[in-house]
């Protein structure tokens, strides 16, 4: 009859979660400099950080994240910071490494709203029970705030047992819930 | 057909909703299911996986369509029922509350029709065993072709008069 799928071990919610501690973290980054901020109105940088790395440690000294960025730019008039050629590493305990990709980086509102732009990819590696997963979309926005990572453009998810196109995502880190819009799915049975 | 279990299943939706916590899975408006020569279409369908990840699924629909290719018989089975559940484990499709089977060999009606898409046998029963009026209504029609096909799940039936089944001793469906 069916044979066996399964959405949701494909269901890219510890991947997306992610997302919402890398903006955390992001905030963390850019508050010291936000603190300078003059009272001039022109929208002119205050910070600027070529080649920008950045590692963040867990209490063990290991690795959490790393984030690597061709510049960072921070603007005190609205305390936006704009990070161009995102590259993030995720070494989470038990979980496999994720990694996420994008062009461009912006926090608004003091980093109240994080948008990840630019042919995102979000690539999770194989780990014992887990599958590869990748998804890609154009534009991403995460409110870090209310652990909510949110697209209305295309997404399209990938793995070995099946992939998955949809018209907008909306994870919710809090409930851990995921919604796909107009989700077109397609699985492999495993092997009987 | 039987090598439908192998063939990749399709699902489209309006809306997936997924809740890592309960582990369960609804895919909401318009949905339609294929694998191979089998397709369902329904209003909703939740998926809720148990421990061992095998999934069960409830499909609802006003009604909830199956059609399947048979492999006994150049035609179609077709199902339709306000409520149908299958799961991953067991070939078994079950058709709840104004459930209509129907194929080249007749159609039958019944609160409960369990189908078993490999052995394409079907089973007929009160959704509660020995619930009052529930009636199970069978109209066969005999084979137009000679009956080498294999023997049928339905015995030939004189052509004139449907065959009227009682409920009450119907298989309990496991």
């Amino acid at each position: 009859m069916i044979g066996v799928f399964r959405p949701t071990s494909w269901l890219p919610l510890g991947v997306l979660a992610l997302l919402v501690g890398l903006t955390l973290w992001l905030n963390a980054l850019v508050q010291p400099a936000a603190a300078k901020a003059d009272g001039n109105l022109r929208h002119d940088p205050d910070l600027i950080v070529e080649n920008f790395n950045a590692r963040k440690l867990g209490e063990d000294g290991r690795v959490l994240y790393t984030l690597t960025a061709r510049k960072m730019v921070h603007y005190p008039d609205d305390d936006s910071s704009l990070l161009e050629t995102l590259n993030f590493d995720a070494y989470q305990p038990k979980q496999p490494r994720v990694n996420i990709t994008a062009e461009r980086g912006r926090l608004q509102k003091g980093g109240d709203e994080v948008w990840i732009e630019g042919n995102v990819v979000v690539h999770r590696e194989p780990a014992p029970r887990v599958e590869p997963l990748k998804i890609f979309t154009d534009n991403l926005l995460v409110l870090p705030d209310e652990g909510i990572a949110r697209t209305s453009s295309e997404v399209r998810m990938e793995s070995p047992s099946g992939h998955a196109t949809a018209a907008g995502l909306e994870l919710n880190n809090t409930d851990r819930t995921v919604k796909l819009n107009r989700v077109r799915s397609t699985y492999k049975p495993p092997a009987r | 057909e039987k090598s439908d279990r192998e063939k990749e299943i399709n699902i489209g939706a309006d809306l997936l909703t997924g809740d890592d916590n309960a582990r369960v899975t609804v895919f909401d408006g318009n949905v339609v299911i294929t694998q191979g020569t089998m397709r369902i279409t329904a209003n909703k369908v939740t998926v809720k996986e148990d421990a061992e990840r095998n999934k069960f699924y409830v499909a609802n629909g006003a009604p909830v369509t199956f059609r399947q290719k048979r492999d006994k018989a150049e035609d179609f089975i077709e199902g339709w029922a306000a409520r149908a559940e299958f799961d991953d484990k067991s070939s078994k499709l079950k058709l709840f509350d104004k459930a209509r089977l129907k194929s080249v060999q007749g159609e039958i009606t019944g609160d409960l029709i369990t189908y078993d898409t490999s052995r394409e046998l079907f089973e007929v029963g009160a959704a509660q065993p020995g619930t009052p009026g529930s009636r199970v209504k069978a109209t066969l029609v005999p084979q137009k072709k000679d009956a080498k096909d294999g023997k049928d799940a339905k015995s030939e039936a004189k052509p004139s008069s449907p065959l009227t089944l009682k409920s009450d001793s119907g298989p309990a469906t496991h």
